[in-house]
Order: C-alpha cells, then structure tokens, then sequence
C-alpha cells in the first residue's frame, strides 16, 4: 500500500539525515577547519546539530501530537524560516548550496512528522485512512515550497526523494479517495483557496472532463509586419537556415512553424486545454506554483507569490470556472489582479506534465552566436532550458531578450509577440541598474502604452517637459521597424538570440518555452 | 549583577553553568529569566546558537560554540562590538588600539576574519586567506573605529567622533543610508551625511540586524532606517533615511537588534520589544507579531536595567543591584 510505503519512505529519509548529520560533526569534530563548503556544515555546525537531534527526535516519537510533537515542529521551523532568510542574502546563483539542502532536509523531516500526525488522528477514529484535505494541502505545500524555493537541493535526497514522496502521497490519496467513494462526506465549506489549500471537488459540473478555457479575447492587438508561417523544417534544413541568413550581420530571423507540435500529447490525449486535466496533474489543483502579481514586472506594484494551481486557475486564469463566479463577492476583486505563471520550470516540478511535450528535434542544432554582442553568449547547455509560461488573458512581459535561442510553442489559447532585431539595440532604451539587479536585458519602453493599448501604469501628472520627451520617444520608436504576429494553439516561433521581444497573453494561453544554444 | 534572557533557547543557550538533562531538547524562554549572577556582568554577545559574557570569572559561554569562535582573536574582537558577522557570512571587525578586522568570504568559502595594519581596514576571503595574509580589500578611509555592526548582508561602522559609515550588498540600499553611485560604491564604506548634525548630539551608539538599523544619540534620541523591498519590516516608517523611533515620550537609554525584532531601554528604565515573537524574544505573551510594547519586567525595588542585548532571535537585559558584600 502506498501509504505504508510513504511512511517507510520517510522513517529511512530521517534516519539517513541523522546519519549524515553525525557524521559530519563527527568529521568536524576530527579536523576543526574542514573543507565545509562541500557538506551541510557550511551552514554551521550549531544547526547540523539541531537538525541532527530534531531527526532523532522524530525516530523516537511515541506521540505524533504530544508536546515534544509540538516543539519538533517549532524547531523545524525555526530552520526553515533560519535559512530562507540566507535565501535573501544572496543572489539565487551565489546561494550555497548547503543552505537549500538545510531547508530540504528538515522539509522532508516536517513531512514526516506531518503524515505521522495524519496517521495518529486517522488511526484514532477510524479503520481506513481519510486524509483531510487541509492535511493533503499542508504535506504538499511542505514539499513544494522545498522544490520552489530551494530547488529541492541535496544529493543523497534532494528533487528525486521529494518527487518520490509526492507520487506516493498521490497514489495513497488516490486510492483514498476511490475506498471511500464519491459520496464520502467533504468539507462543506468552501475553503478559502489562497494558502490554505483547496477543495478540489466542488466544481466537478463545470470542470467536467470535456470543459476547456474559454477562448475569449477581451483585446487583439492588429498584426502589422507579420513574421513567416510555414510548416516545420527537419533538423538539417533548420541548421541550413540559421547557418545562412540573408543579412549576415543580423543572423537568422524569427520564423513560425505551423505544425511542429501537432503530436504533443498537451495538445492531443492529455490536453492542456482543459482545466480537469490539469487538475488531475496537480494534485487536484493542492500543488504550488508561483505567479507574478501585476500587469508587467517593471511596473512598481508588481510583486510575487505562491498559491495552489487550484487558486490560480479558479481565482485568476479563468474565473469562469469557479461555480460562484457569478454572485458578487471578494473572489470577483481578486480576478481584476492579473496573475502570470512565468519562466517556471513547472515541468520540472510536475514531471507529468513534463511527459505530455516533447523537446523538439529543432534544439538539437547549433545555432550561431549572438549577432553583435559575444559576451551575451552563454556556456553551452547540455539540455534545452525548459519554462512554462501560463496566465488569464492581459498578462504582458515588456520589451527585453534572452541569451539564448528560444522556441516559444503556443499550446493553448492566443499571443500576441512583437520582435526587434539585436541592430536596434540602440533604440530600444536598454535599462540600468535598479535597486542592485541588473535590468540591461529590459527596454524602458512600454510597447503598449506606446501603441495606446494600455494606460500608463502610474496615475501621475506628467510635466509638459515630460510629455514632450514622450511625445519624442513614442515617435522616434514608432520608425523602429519591427516584425509582429499573433500565435494560435500549436504555432512555435523562432526567437534568435538577442532579438527583443514583447509578449502579450490575448486569451487564455500557455506556453512552453525551449531556450538552447 | 544580574543577567536575564528571553527567547530562542534550541542550543540551551540561555542556560549558563551547565544543563541538567541533556537528552532532553531544551525549550525557549517567553519571559525574562534570570541567568546568570555575577559581581560584574559585560552586554552579552549573542550569536544564533551561543551567549558569551565577560563577568568577573572570565568569560561564560552558554550554548552551542559556534564554527568561528575557534578563533579567539575574532571572538575577543566580537565581545568588544569591534567585530561583527553578517548573514551573508561577511566578517567584519576592529580592535581596541585601533586595529580593525572584517572579512567576506565569497558563498562557497567559509567565513573568516581580517585585520587592520594600522593604517588601513584589511578584508579577506575566508579563514585561510587571513591565516596567509592574503587581503581581498583594503579600506583606508576609516579613523578610530569604536564600533562595528552588522546586519544582514552588510555592515556599519561608528567612530569615536560620531561618524558613521556603512557598506553592504547593493540591492539592499536602504540599508546604507546613502546614494549609491559610482562615486560612492555600496561595497566600499562610505560615511552617512543623514547621521550628522543630529538635534540631539552625536551618535555614540549603532544597533543592527536582519535588514534593520540604529542609531543612539547622545541626547538618547533613537533613529532607525533600512528594509528589505518585498518584505514587510516590523517598524513603521522605515525607509532609507533615518526616521526617529518614538516609543511615547521617552528618551533612549539603551537598544538592541534581532533578526527581527528589536529591544529598547528608556531612561526612565522600563523595556520595551518589537518585531517577531515566534521563539518568545519579546518577553511578552503575545503570539503574533507586536508593535512596541512594555516588557511586564521589574528589576525589584533596588534594582536598575543598565542595559539591553538582542542574540539573532533571543533578548537579554542587564540588572544592577547594589552590591552585597558578603
């Protein structure tokens, strides 16, 4: 059984972490000035030693829920919020990897303690096991913040345990859910869907199996320099194309294959396009992703979150889909938000969504070096860099480029993608430096406020001398010639490196983007 | 004297002179508790998982020894607030007769101090690079150090003139107090104007943690600046230009920070706590986060709080009561 399985699973990660604990202070203990920046003692040895004896405490845990339960939890805690703070001091590329194994580690030894929590209240009442679903929420959401935020770090543990976990909390959920039938009594109430996890079940009318997003586009911007469409090219036609473009100082040019992903199970047997579906793969919407707040991230009250996929579907995506969508309540405020799960590498979080795509043959080619500036290039990736992009109609992402080539396949709904060439990177008002973060790769143009399709983010007064720079801006931009096209589900545009873009969500849309070099 | 803590406790750092069981996992303190007494009791240093405080039996150390303690130069140099590591693992530090020390250790290294010639502030990589005399930066610009600070990803510094200089991770510039430009780089320390001229007399003492800081006047007026974009700080009106701390009308004798939460003793002698109270540091009995509020604490009839101390989540006062001889 998948839940005895799970338990077991955990009780050996536990022990594993004490071990590995111990033997490193023991190490440290031996040679005082080690080599720590390989182990968990670069964290200190004060805090080995405490995630050493939580890990014990847990081993000899008589009572899921007495004090010493309670104080286990504490502690655990006080790891988790210890070391998401060195989160903060440093940038994500620079953060020790120690620091995330810490976090992981007691992740996983809050899991267990978790489920011996569940077990204990489940066993106390009853024969079979019902898993709450703000206990489901609670084991997933302890997993998923250690893949998000610390990249499920650790060698002996680490993404391939946490994934693990999660499959087998599925299966055991699963067939929890099929013993005590569909009729089995649920949580009356509906639970608020922000952090505090979700009711998966309430919408099963309208989440139907055959329901998909509505396809609805309250914009559509026109389409002035269209970029080619054509069918897809085999892999050495492709290199053919790169490797002898028709203005040798730029480089290959944007191009759209019309039918490059017609075999993708995301848009064939396991559609993406239909919200049940997407719930099935997570978790029955319990699992986190992390979404950008606000129109653009260049604007000032843009911010971002974690909230279950349950919460972004039903409260921002397609608000249409909540069974109260109609009557007049908070949710309705929370929809006129816009929220955008951007550049996450969700399929690598959800490996079963990373089954229904398939990397196209088009990644395996070499493609040239950035046309103007070589120190853009980036070292070699052994694999294309893989990011889901999937948000409600209006989400933007300003002007900027990418180091890398990119294949940005459209698998449901419409955008709107406007390029300019890397021989405009003059034009295009490059930013600096804000706050510390390098914005070089980020226009200070708004293309859609240059256009008159959005208003200007701030409600400020601009001075006349400020209107008229702008007035200078929008039409020394407006001659900077362009290519522009709208994607429809299973076009895939070509994005040479270097050239600036500005996407636009008009529907509904998800995207999948391959960036490789 | 008299030491008392409140707070984190996971390492039995709140318990001098031994702990009785010690399979026992020890439990965090929600009020203040007498720990220690001693003829002579210094401010406490606190660190994440350690209390060391000179007394007049040398110093005593509660808790786990952390990694860097190892080294006793560094570890004198932090009792003496002449040395100070920040979050990201950046020493920094100084010494009486003017020697000064820090070092940052890039992520993968460990964390390591630095010395000051004389002449100049030397900054080092980590341990090794020290114990070589391997410098990664020089600092020439500062002249009589009295105190060193940290906070979370950078430092500040205090002159025996009342000048204040700071440095630190760029993205964090409300912490500097300062424009960042290129003439005046977050990296390099560089003088505080905002801190000069001050109503109230000179800064004569600095206060920092997590992405907070302070300054005392000698007036015993109590500024506070910093903040960390995206993250809700526990004072109101934080920014990055120093904005008075008003607690009712008191004057400041005294304060501290954590990592977030702060402690303050007012003239008139009371203490007062702000921030987090997750492991108790605020020695109050709320269970959420509080604005400043009055610690339920008597010193006793003939006792006197002379001064506060904050460990990253733990807090501690110092209690003077007329000598008894004995």
């Amino acid at each position: 059984m998948a839940y005895r399985q799970l338990l077991h699973f955990c009780r050996d990660a536990s022990h594993q972490i004490r071990q590995e604990c111990d033997d490193l202070l023991a190490a440290a203990e031996a040679d005082p000035y080690p080599q720590r920046h390989q182990s968990l003692l670069g964290c200190a040895s004060a805090l080995v030693s405490l995630l050493s004896r939580q890990a014990s405490v847990l081993a000899s845990l008589e009572h899921p829920n007495t004090s010493a339960a309670d104080l286990l939890m504490k502690r655990l805690g006080d790891i988790l919020s210890l070391s998401y703070s060195k989160f903060y001091c440093f940038l994500f590329k620079d953060l020790p990897v120690y620091w995330r194994q810490l976090y992981t580690d007691a992740s996983i030894l809050k899991f267990h303690l978790l489920l011996l929590r569940a077990t204990d209240a489940a066993h106390s009442d009853q024969q079979t096991l019902f898993l709450e679903e703000s206990v489901v929420a609670e084991l997933v959401k302890t997993l998923d913040l250690a893949l998000i935020l610390a990249g499920a770090a650790g060698e002996q543990r680490g993404r391939v345990w946490v994934g693990k976990a999660l499959d087998l909390l599925h299966d055991a959920w699963t067939s929890m859910q099929a013993e005590t039938g569909a009729n089995a009594v649920r949580p009356a109430k509906r639970v608020k869907l922000d952090d505090k996890g979700d009711d998966p079940s309430p919408s099963d009318d309208i989440l139907s199996a055959a329901a998909s997003f509505s396809s609805f586009q309250p914009f559509t911007p026109p389409v002035e320099k269209p970029i080619p469409r054509r069918p897809a090219m085999s892999v050495e036609s492709f290199q053919t194309y790169m490797d002898n473009p028709p203005d040798s100082t730029l480089g290959p040019e944007p191009l759209i294959f019309t039918d490059l992903v017609q075999d993708w199970p995301a848009r064939t047997t396991h559609p993406w396009d239909k919200p049940a579906y997407l719930l099935s793969t997570t978790f029955g919407g319990h699992r986190l992703v992390p979404v950008e707040i606000g129109r653009s991230y260049v604007d000032e009250e843009w911010g971002q979150k974690l909230i279950t996929f349950g919460a972004l579907l039903r409260d921002y995506i397609d608000p249409s889909l909540s069974p109260d969508h109609t009557v007049h309540d908070d949710k309705s405020q929370a929809g006129k938000q816009i929220a955008y799960l951007a550049q996450h590498p969700l399929l690598t979080q959800l490996p079963a969504l990373r089954n229904d795509i398939l990397i196209p043959d088009l990644c395996y080619t070499s493609p040239p070096p950035h046309p103007t500036d070589s120190t853009k290039d980036q070292p070699e990736v052994d694999e294309p860099k893989l990011n889901a992009w999937f948000g409600p109609p209006g989400t933007i992402t300003p002007l900027h480029n990418d180091p890398y080539h990119n294949l940005l396949v459209q698998v449901v709904g419409c955008k709107y993608v406007r390029l300019y060439s890397p021989l405009h990177t003059e034009q295009m008002q490059a930013r600096g430096k804000e706050d510390g973060v390098e914005m070089r790769n980020t226009s200070s143009l708004d293309v859609g406020v240059l256009e008159g399709w959005d208003q200007p983010a701030q409600d400020r007064q601009p001075s006349p001398d400020e209107q008229a720079s702008e007035e200078r801006l929008r039409r020394a931009f407006k001659d900077v010639p362009y290519v522009d096209c709208i994607l429809n589900p299973g076009d895939t545009l070509y994005i040479p490196i270097g050239w600036w873009h500005y996407v636009r969500g008009l529907s509904v849309s998800f995207s999948v983007s391959f960036w490789w070099n | 004297m008299e030491l008392y803590a409140s707070g984190n406790n996971a390492w039995n750092q709140l318990v001098f002179g031994g702990v009785e069981s010690a399979s026992k996992e020890p439990t965090d303190f929600t009020s203040f508790q007498l720990v220690l007494r001693d003829p002579f009791i210094e401010r406490p240093h606190a660190s994440l998982a350690c209390t060391c405080v000179k007394t007049s039996n040398g110093i005593q150390t509660a808790g786990f020894p952390e990694d860097w303690m190892q080294s006793q130069s560094l570890k004198d140099r932090v009792l003496q607030s002449l040395a100070a590591i920040a979050g990201n693992g950046t020493i920094t530090g100084g010494h009486t007769t003017s020697h000064l020390l820090t070092a940052t250790s890039p992520p993968s290294q460990p964390v390591y101090p630095l010395v000051y010639d004389g002449q100049a502030m030397k900054q080092y990589q980590s341990v090794s690079h020290f114990q070589h005399g391997t410098a990664q930066r020089v600092f020439t610009s500062m002249r009589d150090i009295s105190q060193i600070v940290a906070y979370e990803t950078g430092f500040a510094a205090l002159s025996t003139t009342g000048q204040v200089w700071t440095w630190g991770d760029e993205r964090y510039e409300a912490c500097l107090c300062r424009d960042v430009s290129d003439d005046s780089l977050a990296e390099e320390p560089g003088t505080v104007a905002e801190l000069e001229d001050l109503p109230t007399g000179k800064v004569k003492k600095l206060a920092a943690a997590g992405y907070l800081l302070m300054a005392l006047t000698e007036g015993n007026d109590l500024y506070a600046w910093g903040g960390h974009p995206g993250l809700p700080g526990f004072l109101d009106d934080i920014s990055a230009s120093p904005s008075p701390v008003v607690i009712e009308d008191h004057d400041v004798a005294d304060c501290a920070i954590g990592q977030s939460h702060a402690v303050v003793l007012t003239m008139s002698g009371e203490v007062y706590t702000a921030g987090a109270n997750g492991n108790g540091q605020l020695g109050i009995t709320t269970k959420t986060d509080s604005p400043w509020s009055k610690v339920p604490f008597s010193p006793g009839s003939d006792g006197t709080i002379l001064s506060v101390a904050c460990g990253p989540r733990n807090s501690f006062m110092i209690v003077q009561k007329p000598s008894r001889h004995t």
